[in-house]
């Protein structure tokens, strides 16, 4: 569970890779930690990362709003799931008017991952307990499903990709199998990160030309000591062009060695006391 | 051919100088320059998009954000307030404790 005051109001409170990076390599994020005392069984769920500020059910969506004691769309119960005949777990384990089942009332002094009550969806609770009295909580998916075939940086991807990179290769027919070193491609290709195939209209949409920026420099080539250009292959990262790395080699005046500077834009801001990091 | 297939409404972001620091942009992808610490040793340097979500709806992220006073010709790929700098690693980009090592310095152009 995340929640990313960065998003669009009434689509903040998601579901992410934990740690805050699409490709499951992050660490932590407290975007994902929520105050939790041992014990509890009822509790409401304080985000730590945007203080003052807790999980609360709007309509039948989880939301994030100013947190108020006693409020009843803000405390949440924990409990067991009802197995269903199949033995999958047919009832969410967190909801506001759930009746708490069963808890943990012993005190624990070092962090143990627990997973509580798996549900319809797969998704559970998993506390780590960071003091005797104090637990972090976040959710995870559990469910043996891929993670997003995306990645990195934040609480960001409102639907998941269409891709499962778990899935057999790819099948690409009537596509390049290369890349002009001119362009960007148009079509889908292999790529290197997760996804498996380049997805251009979502790269296109990750990756929006800010054309009210303002360009220091346009199309400069960056150069090592020894001379050589940082050089990006658009097929490296994943199927949104996301997680890039960047080469150094022998500069052959191609697209992907050309870089603008910005000095100026839409991503050169500085808009709130929310840390500009990218989780 | 144009990389761009389509448009999405812009951001509500209020735009704001942020005076000496620049975003380092592939013409090529429009991503950004990003430096991830937390991310695995060796692939910390990296292209992402713009504002630090992957779906392109981020607004401003330090890690993408690079020391430029402006009109040098040679500098330091620098982040994390002066702290971290960008370097060759055999081929790759990389990041380090910036040291003033020439291998920490790139020209433009």
């Amino acid at each position: 569970m995340n929640f990313d005051p960065r998003r669009a109001a009434g689509n903040q409170a998601l579901l992410f890779s934990c740690g805050g990076r699409a490709d499951g390599g992050g660490a932590v994020t407290n975007s994902q930690l929520f105050t939790f005392q041992a014990g509890s069984t009822s509790t409401s769920l304080a985000s730590v990362g945007e203080k003052g500020t807790c999980l609360t059910t709007a309509g039948d969506l989880l939301d994030g709003a100013a947190c108020a004691a006693g409020d009843a769309s803000q405390t949440f119960t924990f409990g067991a799931a009802e197995a269903t005949n199949s033995g999958v777990p047919a009832a969410p384990a967190l909801s506001a008017t759930a009746q708490p089942i069963g808890s943990s009332t012993t005190t624990i002094e070092k962090p143990i991952p627990t997973e509580i009550t798996p549900v319809e969806t797969g998704a559970c609770i998993s506390t780590s307990i960071v003091t005797s009295t104090t637990v972090v909580t976040r959710f995870v998916d559990v469910t043996g499903n891929p993670p997003p075939a995306t990645e990195v940086p934040a609480v960001q991807d409102p639907a998941p990709p269409s891709v499962d990179s778990s899935s057999a290769a790819p099948v690409i027919t009537g596509a390049p199998t290369t890349v002009p070193a001119s362009e960007n491609p148009t079509s889908p290709l292999p790529v290197s990160r997760a996804g498996g195939v380049l997805q251009p209209s979502a790269a296109a949409e990750s990756n929006q030309r800010d054309d009210t920026a303002t360009r220091a420099l346009t199309g400069t080539q960056i150069k090592d000591a020894t001379g050589k250009c940082l050089f990006v292959d658009p097929t490296a990262g994943d199927f949104r062009q996301n997680l890039i790395p960047l080469a150094v080699q022998d500069c052959t005046g191609s697209a992907g060695e050309m870089f603008d500077f910005i000095t100026k834009g839409i991503h050169v801001s500085v808009l709130s006391s929310w840390p500009l990091e990218h989780y | 051919m144009s990389s761009r297939l389509g448009l999405l409404s812009t951001t509500n972001i209020i735009q704001n100088d942020q005076a000496g620091q620049t975003l380092v942009v592939s013409s090529l992808t429009n991503g950004c320059l990003n430096i991830d610490t937390r991310r695995a040793a060796g692939d910390q340097v990296l292209l992402f998009s713009c504002g630090g979500r992957a779906d392109g709806e981020g607004g401003v992220t330090n890690s993408q954000l690079f020391t430029f006073p402006g009109g040098e010709t040679s500098l330091a790929l620098a982040s994390d307030a002066g702290k971290t700098c960008v370097v060759n690693n055999a081929g790759k980009l990389d990041q380090n404790a910036c040291s003033g090592d020439a291998n920490q310095l790139f020209t433009i152009g």
